[in-house]
């Protein structure tokens, strides 16, 4: 398992969260590039791979913060296996059937982020506005990912 | 090789972008603060907090502990622990902290309330030696109960956007409009009864959709109190 550039992709994720970090808070944590990036690795990768992305984004946000474990494994989860459930019965090849996956399963991660965090569901007007902040910054990000596939050496990726 | 060569690219836009983010943050961060420093301002007007407000600016540990000493609340109930706070990103996006320079050696404790010059500033959430973390109040998980002016309690909760919080809950039937300074309860222990919360600068129907906007010095370095029970103290 050839790890470099997914290791230096998923620094360059948390790197641009903390760039956007008014806009991310804004959305309520649905726009997060960290977790759109580990969504799209989500799609079509391995699981070690996509393990490993997701231990990063935990381990990093674990050290130096108040979150507690569950706080932070929770919505990381539920977004993985959202993702894989949704791929089943969604092309995740498909340029623009992958946001169908995409945002449902942003949506339910950000609902159990909150769940856990505040112990509510969040209102109509917080997933309104993480729901149209999150596509646009997933249509950043994916043809840039789409760009970058060579470099992280799997066949999973189409050439 | 071009696919190669078009996905360095691609990370170099990439990079370009986050770093062009990090430098429009100040401007975002500045813009935002006046605008925020400005609904402040007018609500202090109308409650003639003005003085209170500047005062606040000015004080240091020594008058910060003489201002809590003299009131009646804070000797009865708590000891005042005296602290540095420093405003901290959490690398949580969600989460809202600050660090502080003392920790278990001078008796704090988790969920010790956390008060500054303009009132409420948060909880301690993590203790150390040396050093402690606090939850601020604008942070999604602070929660504690409130009262207004003619002493009907509701709960307040910290959040969604950095510096205002909102009321989740209504336990009197409080009528939430645009000016009312609210104030902790005093029940839960963390917090003694009468200490300024915020100010609601945006009420919206359902009630907890308003927004309460906090203390404008949160996320700024100054000088803390921490409010250390007198019950825990005894045992000490």
């Amino acid at each position: 398992m050839r790890v470099g550039w997914l290791i230096t992709l998923t620094l360059l994720s948390m790197l641009t969260v903390e760039a956007y970090r008014p806009l991310v808070v804004y959305s309520g944590g649905i726009a997060d590039p960290a977790l759109i990036f580990l969504a799209w690795l989500a799609l079509i990768d391995r699981w070690p791979r996509i393990l490993l992305v997701a231990t990063m984004i935990c381990l990093y946000r674990s050290i130096g913060g108040i979150s507690s474990v569950i706080e932070l494994v929770g919505p990381v989860a539920a977004l993985i296996i959202s993702v894989r459930w949704f791929r089943l019965v969604l092309d995740p090849y498909h340029p623009w059937k992958r946001f169908q996956i995409l945002i449902p399963a942003l949506l339910i991660a950000f609902v159990v982020q909150e769940w856990l965090l505040a112990g509510v569901v969040p209102g109509l007007f917080f997933v309104v506005n993480g729901c149209w902040l999150s596509v646009l910054v997933a249509a950043l990000l994916f043809p840039v990912l789409d760009l970058v596939t060579p470099l992280l050496r799997s066949a999973r990726y189409p050439l | 090789m071009k696919r190669t060569q078009s996905a360095y690219w691609a990370i170099c836009c990439w990079l370009v972008l986050a770093l062009l983010g990090y430098g429009l943050q100040p401007l975002v961060s500045s813009s935002r603060g006046d605008a925020d420093r400005q609904i402040l301002l007018e609500q202090a007007l109308q409650h003639s907090l003005l003085l209170e407000s500047e005062n606040s600016a000015l004080f240091d540990r020594q008058r910060l502990l003489d201002r809590y000493l003299s009131a009646s609340f804070a000797g009865s109930s708590f000891l005042l622990i005296p602290a540095r706070m420093t405003p901290l990103l959490d690398p949580a996006p969600r989460r809202s902290s600050a660090r502080l320079d003392r920790g278990s050696e001078d008796g704090l404790e988790i969920g010790m309330g956390v008060i500054g010059a303009s009132g409420v500033v948060g909880k301690i959430a993590a203790v150390g030696q040396g050093w402690s973390r606090v939850q601020l109040a604008d942070d999604p998980a602070f929660v504690i109960p409130f009262i207004d002016d003619s002493g009907h309690a509701g709960i307040f909760a910290g959040g969604p956007e950095a510096g205002y919080g909102q009321p989740r809950l209504r336990i009197d039937p409080i009528q939430i409009k645009d000016a009312l300074v609210l104030r902790t309860h005093g029940g839960g222990g963390a917090f003694p009864e009468g200490l300024i919360l915020g100010i609601v600068a945006d009420a919206r129907i359902p009630v907890s959709d308003s927004r309460i906007l906090l203390s404008r010095a949160l996320h700024t370095s100054q000088e803390i109190l921490v409010l250390s029970p007198i019950l825990n103290a005894s045992h000490r």
